[in-house]
């Protein structure tokens, strides 16, 4: 009996963590969200031209002025959402760029990034671009082509294939099983 | 009659556990406030990490396009790593932050974001990897908050080294973080 109570000290003592320390994770942007974000601004398409400059407002060399140019900030100016769009098909990247200087007083614009895996690697697509005021994001039950559809304040979208991938003109127009969001029921602005 | 009741009875239950439609609200996700909060005060400091942050790599022409590649500049969205935590239990959270930049160090470097006054103070400077290895790809790597305290202020284990704490000569009520030595982690002080 002694001994059974002396194993079970000798367990307890070994699954409690040494004097109680404690392990705090180090949290960051999820990478795809990163990737997805530079992926956009490599694009020609309108957003990415906004939100060029990339740096926090500093004042540049070689400018006479001496004026500190505001730029775009993902710390501050950019909401994001992964989503399981369709089972078996990677997580599309929701981004919203929730800047004033594009967006001014009015809903902000996102893309839905895609990523498509071609013959030549994985490679993202802008598969939708829509409004939304940034607080949150429906996915509703109902599917086009196995994708889900969604609500934000822009409207509801479904989904279709892809004919081109906008701003990023391919040849061949948009790779095999790129999607492209269908706008079902838009809300005007002013809702 | 009984049967009909408990046949209603489950009716109901099943209704109520059913969300209604099955769409699902999500929330859109953005960096913490009390993050970029103590991001924004490490850039306007005149630290040399907070320099090195801001300094603008692309030169002139800011942001580069598709035929010059990516920006050099810091990019918050790939280049940071946070964590958030009240190390000394007064209800106002401290902040963990590391920059994935290039230094030539053995680790990113970061610092220990403390709120003093109504503005922020960097009360450490520490490095870590921010990322441990497991099998084929990497996972977000962890700091140890160690049992031990100085006035109150918890220890902490990163890569480059186990901290106490010491009253700041310079800032009446804040802290600055020391290093410790090798064995001594777990005594208070």
């Amino acid at each position: 009996m002694i001994r059974l109570a002396r194993i079970s000290v000798c367990i307890v003592a070994m699954t409690i963590q040494p004097a109680s320390a404690q392990r705090l994770p180090w949290f960051g942007v999820d990478p795809l969200v990163a990737d997805a974000l530079g992926a956009l601004r490599e694009t020609d398409h309108w957003i990415a031209t906004a939100i060029k400059p990339f740096h926090p407002p500093t004042v540049i060399e070689g400018r006479d002025d001496g004026a500190a140019i505001p730029s775009f900030d993902p710390t501050q100016h950019l909401r994001y959402r992964l989503v399981d769009m369709r089972p078996g098909t990677p997580r599309a990247v929701f981004l919203l760029l929730a800047w004033h200087s594009i967006s001014g007083n009015g809903p902000s614009p996102g893309v839905i990034m895609q990523q498509v895996v071609t013959a030549a690697g994985r490679r993202w697509h802008i598969a939708c671009e829509f409004r939304d005021y940034g607080l949150s994001l429906t996915l509703l039950d109902r599917r086009s082509h196995g994708w889900r559809h969604f609500r934000v304040a822009s409207g509801e979208y479904g989904w279709r294939p892809a004919t081109f991938t906008p701003d990023a003109p391919l040849p061949g127009g948009a790779p095999e099983g790129a999607m492209e969001c269908v706008p079902l029921v838009l809300t005007e602005f002013p809702p | 009659m009984r049967c009909s009741a408990v046949a209603l009875l489950a009716t109901f239950t099943l209704i109520a556990a059913t969300p209604a439609g099955a769409s699902d609200r999500l929330r859109w996700q953005v960096v913490p406030p009390l993050v970029v909060e103590a991001l924004e005060a490490l850039r306007n400091s005149d630290e040399s990490l907070g320099e090195a942050i801001t300094r603008n790599l692309d030169g002139p022409v800011t942001g580069r396009d598709t035929e010059a590649g990516r920006s050099l500049n810091f990019d918050p969205s790939s280049q940071l790593s946070w964590a958030v935590t009240d190390l000394n239990g007064d209800g106002r959270a401290e902040v963990f932050l590391l920059f994935f930049i290039p230094t030539g160090t053995a680790a990113p470097p970061g610092v220990v974001m403390q709120r003093h006054g109504d503005g922020w103070r960097v009360a450490c400077e520490i490095a870590d990897p921010g990322l441990i290895s497991r099998g084929s790809h990497a996972v977000p790597g962890l700091i140890q908050l160690l049992p031990a305290r100085t006035q109150g202020w918890r220890h902490f284990r990163v890569f480059s080294g186990s901290y106490g704490w010491y009253p700041a000569p310079d800032a009446p009520g804040a802290m600055n973080c020391a290093p410790l030595p090798l064995g001594t982690e777990m005594r208070r002080r």
